[in-house]
């Protein structure tokens, strides 16, 4: 039976500041309109029966028009509106204001990928922010229009590229959390989901599904060429990482079939094929310069497609890289 | 709108004289309530023409007050001599399409078709100079913000182009050069045509033929004499000087005299000299053969070979150090003027072809002072278009003086 | 004016000849400028395109009915954007914005105002194949290499990054922009100018008013798409610059341009809806209107609030706040006027004498599903709610709900009350009654789970989805497959009618509006003596005549039995 009650539930956990703002707006809408449509359905159901034509008999004479109930049913209706509209703007209105000292991220949406950008430098695939601190994210689209959806927290924006979008929440409670792209971006719109996990500040605050503190995440993510205790990684393993971190699978399969990208797996050490330049070995400098600056050589048989990681990826995580390409031929 | 007005038979045993006349429709219960319809439907097409137009002048005033250093910047390269006089033919044919109106009430025969005629010259007027404007912006590489880059690369490669950057020439050769190359093709079509429709008239003595043909040549006419002038007028103010951003400040007069003191001193000042000269600066500048024995407007070639030697020829290549006062995507400003322009350039052909129409019945008498609509509606859309162009020209031409 | 086509002119007119058989052959009806041959055409057309729209959307729900996304092998990642885009582009442009107006209005609007034709015969068919060229673009697109920019057709991804044939669709809905503009064009002249003597302003059936209020959406909103397609068709082809980030412009603005049509083209979908509606419950209440002046009023308030209020469809696109908040409160003052039309038409049902004929039980139906797709707007009108329901299944429900429950119910309920009228043939009344109970309990099994998906946080558009959706989703794709038998089983009842049905006498619903005086299906000039104008909705002028089986005016009651009693014997 609960289950059952759970289905018609309309709502999500209500795990942000807004969330029980943004329920309640909806409630109060819901039962006015509730209201309104009983009134309206009991009514054509009650005169459907009542009324019915019964034959040979016309129906007796009643006013074609009132003008006092038209009004009153033109004007009330109105003011009713017009609180709903009053509610749902002020908490629009909180929703558009971040607090001045909220903890900034940065967003990065492109076909089909997020990726979150921390002030220490960390780079992520999922969000990770802090709990009881407001967030503020400062977005930008490298592609098409994208939009950013927690439905936990009820928060939306889309991204647009050519301008930065911004947007606030503040989660209120540890755990992880579905985050979606809802503005249509093409072929893979539907996988560009992730996950917004929220971390504790202190110890005590952890849970089973998120056992780290943010601080500690962030120590580990800020040095991903380091495992979990802060011993260095074999640069293999380490490059793995990163390939999942920067989601570089989406394109370049490690398993030899060709998707967007060529195969990291096979091609290291051969001469490939370069549009307009001949054949070319495929080395470290290779591999490098494709990172950097991926339209200077086009492999043959693929559009130049893949975004620059200039800036991005630091020097000792393109030797990752390359060791772990390297260590799956 | 006038579709439902031509003529056709009348099939119904009407109660008055009206319902068998050849122009009336069925299903209008009077003359007045048939130009009552034709009007009211005429002037709600104008208003979609309207709503048409404003969705660009939302654009405009949009990127006009984001971008204003770009369209002050970009509107120096647009001549406003040349669009000036633009609007006063403009202006000029609304007044003889409102004669015609006029004279078609009166029942005004003669009247009617010359003032089409005019109307007609001067549209084709307009479309000249605005020829000759499209050419010399082409050639100044003066174009819309992706005219070099196909937009599907756009994301690929960051290869767009920007005002005074130079682009690779290959590319810019090939696409200026085929279009260059059609048009000129395309004018010896353009004259044949009309000829051929007179030479069918006269055969078989069809006059609807013979008068489409006249009205072909008045157009084609005209349009040479619009690039004709244009060019005169191009060399009135910039002499042999093609360097972008100067045709703006000096006047045709002021011209004249700079040119008589800069100028070598072999020049004379009668027509053919001016022309001569001009060609002959160009020539110095660009390294082009010399061009003799131009005559007017009878051949277009002459004046298309003479349209390429009043602006930079695409051979040299013009001043390609980037201009440094540029704004960044003043093509921008581009953008708005070829669209908006160029929209408003197929909304004058449509009339053309509507006056056409129009001489094509007159001459044949279908207009009489109780049937006069079609050359009413007609006249209502020519205004609206020379309507439009009287806000198009201070917001593209004028801004930044 | 029709001399040229219809052969059968020449001959006297007899006096059993109608529109249907006046003349015959395919160019007969290829070139005619007669309004309801071009209305029965319009309708053949639409129900064409709403097969195919219905047939896609079908594939997109059986898709969904589990999260493993192979349930149909042939359904990929491209394959199902593909589905959702022309679902959206064929409904939208070819189904539902020249559904009433250009099928039903073009047959009734003359007619029902007592003219012989529209002010712009030519025009009107003109209008025809305008839709015609760009139904072939639109099939051009699906058959070549699809689209799948979404039917908003939104920039940069339609610009620079989809690979499919965007221009081609784009120049389609350019063409079937002129094509609707055509039509409502043709309405307001005739509205202006061809009323017969008699027939004022407010003696026009509410009907009427509501096409007149959609006409000026149309003439008025429709250039706008016109030149945005245009705009975004110079973008794509020359990378014109205006909408592209890259180049300087800015993607909003085209979501501006957009939506200032788009906007106003919702009320293109549900006027004439309503407009029907107020036809159809004074007729089967048999009582006249409640309130006939604010119902015409509140058309004409939609028609032009309609225009201020595009902005809503944008609150998280990135338009600044403000103008976020302006475009709520002005969203809010749109719900009035259609309050005002829910309760003015329960109010004429109150002491009527209403018979649960089919298309009283179709616009019951309306009553009901256009109540929920009102109130759920209310929802994502106020801003807190609606960033969280934007772009959710919530959205998809709520348009559906007005949309479908309102706009399609209304058009089947309309079709099935003109029917006699365009055929000349009575359809099974049980079976036409049992189609609506479907399509009604049909209806709501597919999208009332949607609103609960939607604001539990399923967004719309998406191929693959989280397993706690799933459950809506089954029940959704139930609902659609019964849907679409339903609405089968509502074209069988009509097409079997064609060939079984009695034939139909000239009123058989007791209406009073005028063209229940001309015969069904009514002659080739509509009327044969210039019918007589009085109050549209005033029940008690016609009576039902038991010999005719049909309602007959009340003065005419002695000439009527005269002729029919030498018949008789």
């Amino acid at each position: 039976m609960t289950q059952f009650w759970n289905l018609l539930n309309p709502f999500p956990g209500q795990h942000s500041t807004f969330a029980s703002n943004v329920d309640a707006i909806f409630y109060f809408i819901f039962w006015l309109s509730m209201f309104f449509f009983v009134a309206i359905v009991g009514f054509m159901i009650y005169f459907m029966i009542k009324y019915r034509r019964v034959e040979g008999q016309e129906p007796e004479s009643s006013p074609s028009h009132n003008t006092p109930i038209e009004v009153a049913w033109s004007v009330i209706p109105g003011f009713l509106v017009l609180g709903i509209f009053w509610w749902g703007f002020t908490g629009y209105v909180d929703m558009r204001s971040p607090p001045a000292e909220a903890y900034e991220v940065n967003v990065i949406a492109s076909m089909w990928q997020w990726q979150f950008k921390y002030p220490t430098g960390a780079i992520s695939d999922k969000l990770h922010i802090p709990v009881n601190r407001p967030v503020k994210l400062i977005m930008q689209s490298k592609d098409v229009l994208h939009s950013l959806y927690v439905p936990s927290f009820r928060a939306k924006q889309d991204v647009v590229p050519g301008r930065y979008s911004g947007m606030w929440f503040e989660a209120t409670d540890v755990g992880v959390y579905d985050l979606f792209c809802t503005e249509y971006c093409g072929q893979k719109h539907s996988d560009m989901i992730t996950k917004v996990v929220v971390h504790s500040t202190s110890p005590e605050g952890t849970t089973e599904e998120v056992n780290q503190t943010f601080e500690r995440w962030m120590e580990i993510a800020s040095n991903p060429l380091n495992d979990e205790q802060g011993q260095p990684l074999p640069l293999d393993v380490a490059g793995k990482k990163l390939v999942d971190t920067f989601q570089c699978a989406q394109c370049h399969s490690i398993d030899g079939t060709k998707k967007v990208g060529p195969s990291f797996k096979g091609n290291y050490g051969k001469e490939v094929e370069i549009v307009g330049q001949g054949k070319v070995l495929m080395d470290e400098n290779y591999i490098r310069e494709s990172i950097l600056e991926p339209t200077a050589k086009i492999h043959v048989g693929y559009e130049p497609k893949m975004p620059s990681f200039k800036g991005q990826m630091k020097d000792e995580w393109i030797d990752a890289v390359i060791a772990y390409i390297k260590s799956i031929q | 709108m006038a579709t439902a007005v031509e003529p056709h038979e009348s099939h119904e045993d009407g109660h008055d004289d009206w319902h068998h006349q050849p122009f009336s429709a069925h299903h209008f219960e009077n003359a007045e309530q048939q130009f009552d319809s034709g009007k009211l439907g005429m002037w709600l097409f104008l208003v979609t023409e309207i709503l048409f137009f404003s969705g660009l002048f939302c654009a405009y005033a949009v990127y006009r007050s984001t971008h204003p250093e770009v369209f002050i910047y970009a509107s120096q390269f647009l001549d406003k001599y040349l669009g000036g006089m633009n609007t006063i033919v403009l202006i000029f044919s609304s007044l003889t399409m409102a004669w015609a109106v006029r004279c078609a009430q009166l029942g005004q025969r003669n009247g009617l078709v010359t003032l089409l005629g005019v109307t007609l010259f001067c549209a084709a007027l307009f479309l000249g100079v605005k020829t000759f404007e499209y050419t010399e912006k082409a050639h100044k590489r003066l174009l819309w913000s992706g005219a070099f880059v196909k937009a599907t690369d756009i994301g690929k490669k960051s290869q767009v182009f920007e005002v005074g950057k130079p682009l690779p020439k290959a590319e810019f050769e090939d696409r200026v050069m085929a279009s260059l190359e059609t048009i000129k093709k395309f004018w010896w079509f353009a004259c044949v045509i009309p000829l051929v429709l007179i030479g069918i008239g006269y055969g078989s003595g069809s006059r609807p033929w013979r008068t489409t043909g006249f009205a072909g040549l008045i157009s084609i006419i005209g349009i040479l004499a619009g690039i004709w002038i244009s060019i005169e007028i191009h060399h009135a103010q910039h002499g042999g000087d093609h360097a972008v951003g100067h045709g703006d400040s000096h006047a045709v007069a002021e011209h004249e005299g700079e040119h008589a003191e800069d100028g070598s001193g072999e020049h004379g000042h009668d027509e053919t000299a001016e022309e001569k000269e001009a060609a002959e600066i160009d020539a110095e500048a660009l390294a082009i053969q010399e061009k003799t024995g131009i005559e007017a407007a009878e051949a277009p070639d002459s004046i298309l070979g003479e349209m390429n030697d009043a602006i930079p020829a695409i051979s040299t290549p013009v001043d390609t150090t980037p201009d440094p006062n540029a704004p960044r995507n003043a093509n921008l400003f581009f953008s708005i003027y070829y669209f908006m322009t160029g929209l408003h350039a197929f909304h004058i052909i449509c009339g053309m072809i509507a006056i056409t129409w129009l001489m094509v019945r007159s001459v044949e008498n279908h207009f009489r002072p109780d049937y006069f609509g079609p050359v009413d509606f007609v006249g209502l859309y020519w205004h609206i278009v020379d309507l439009i162009w009287i806000y198009l020209f201070p917001l593209l031409y004028l801004i930044g003086h | 004016m029709a001399t040229d086509v219809m052969p059968a002119h020449s001959e006297p007119a007899r006096p059993e000849d109608n529109y249907l058989t006046a003349s015959r052959g395919f160019m007969s009806w290829a070139v005619t400028l007669d309004h309801k041959r071009i209305g029965v055409m319009y309708l053949i057309g639409t129900m064409t395109a709403m097969f195919l729209g219905g047939l896609l959307a079908l594939v997109l729900r059986a898709e969904h009915l589990s999260g493993n996304p192979n349930t149909l092998p042939f359904v990929t990642h491209d394959v199902y954007n593909q589905l959702f885009t022309l679902h959206g582009a064929i409904m939208v442009f070819l189904f539902i914005i020249p559904s009433i107006p250009a099928a039903l209005g073009n047959f009734i609007l003359p007619v029902m105002l007592g003219a012989k034709d529209v002010a712009f015969p030519r025009m009107n068919l003109c209008s025809f194949y305008l839709w015609i060229i760009g139904a072939i673009f639109f099939v051009c697109a699906l058959l070549t290499t699809g689209l799948d920019t979404g039917w908003t057709f939104y920039t940069p991804y339609s610009t620079n990054t989809s690979q499919t044939n965007v221009v081609l669709a784009t120049f389609g809905a350019f063409i079937l922009g002129f094509s609707s503009i055509f039509t409502g064009l043709n309405f307001i002249v005739t509205i202006h100018t061809m009323r017969p003597p008699g027939m004022t302003w407010f003696r026009m059936p509410l009907f009427l008013w509501s096409l007149y209020a959609t006409a000026i959406i149309q003439v008025l909103a429709t250039p706008v798409l016109g030149i945005t397609l245009l705009l975004l068709a110079a973008e794509r082809m020359f990378g014109l610059g205006i909408f592209d980030p890259k180049l300087g412009g800015d993607p909003v603005l085209y979501q501006h341009f957009f939506w200032f049509y788009s906007h106003p083209a919702v009320y293109i979908m549900i006027l004439p809806a309503m407009g029907i509606i107020s036809e159809l419950i004074s007729t089967f209440s048999r009582k006249p209107i409640f309130g006939y002046r604010f119902i015409a009023f509140s058309s004409m308030a939609i028609a032009l609030l309609g225009f201020l209020v595009w902005g809503h469809h944008m609150f998280t696109s990135g338009q600044s706040e403000m103008v976020t908040i302006i475009f709520s409160v002005l969203t809010f003052s749109v719900s009035i006027p259609s309050a005002i039309k829910v309760f003015n038409w329960l109010a004429t049902m109150y002491k009527g004498s209403i018979v649960l004929a089919t298309p009283m039980c179709y616009a019951l139906s309306f009553l009901f599903l256009f109540t929920i797709g009102g109130l759920t707007g209310l929802f994502l009108g106020a801003l807190a709610t609606d960033i969280h329901l934007h772009d959710t299944y919530f959205v998809v429900a709520h348009f559906h709900y007005v949309m479908m429950g309102g706009t399609l119910v209304a058009f089947i309920g309309g079709l099935f009350y003109w029917w006699p009228k365009m055929t000349g043939r009575m359809y099974n009344e049980f079976w036409g009654q049992i189609s609506s109970l479907i399509v009604f309990v049909a209806f709501n099994l597919t999208f009332f789970p949607q609103f609960v998906m939607g604001s539990r946080g399923m967004p719309r558009r998406y191929y693959n989805y989280l397993p706690e959706f799933q459950v809506y989703h089954v029940l959704s794709t139930i609902g659609a497959f019964l849907l679409g038998f339903g609405l089968l089983l509502a074209a069988i009842v009509l097409i079997v009618s064609l060939f079984k049905g009695k034939k139909a006498p000239a009123n058989p619903w007791g209406a009073a509006t005028l063209e229940w005086q001309c015969t069904s299906p009514p002659p080739l000039a509509n009327f044969e003596k210039t019918p007589t104008v009085g109050n549209p909705y005033d029940m008690n002028s016609v009576v039902w005549d038991p010999d005719t089986e049909s309602f007959i005016r009340r003065g005419d009651v002695p000439t009527v039995k005269d002729e029919a009693t030498p018949a008789h014997s």
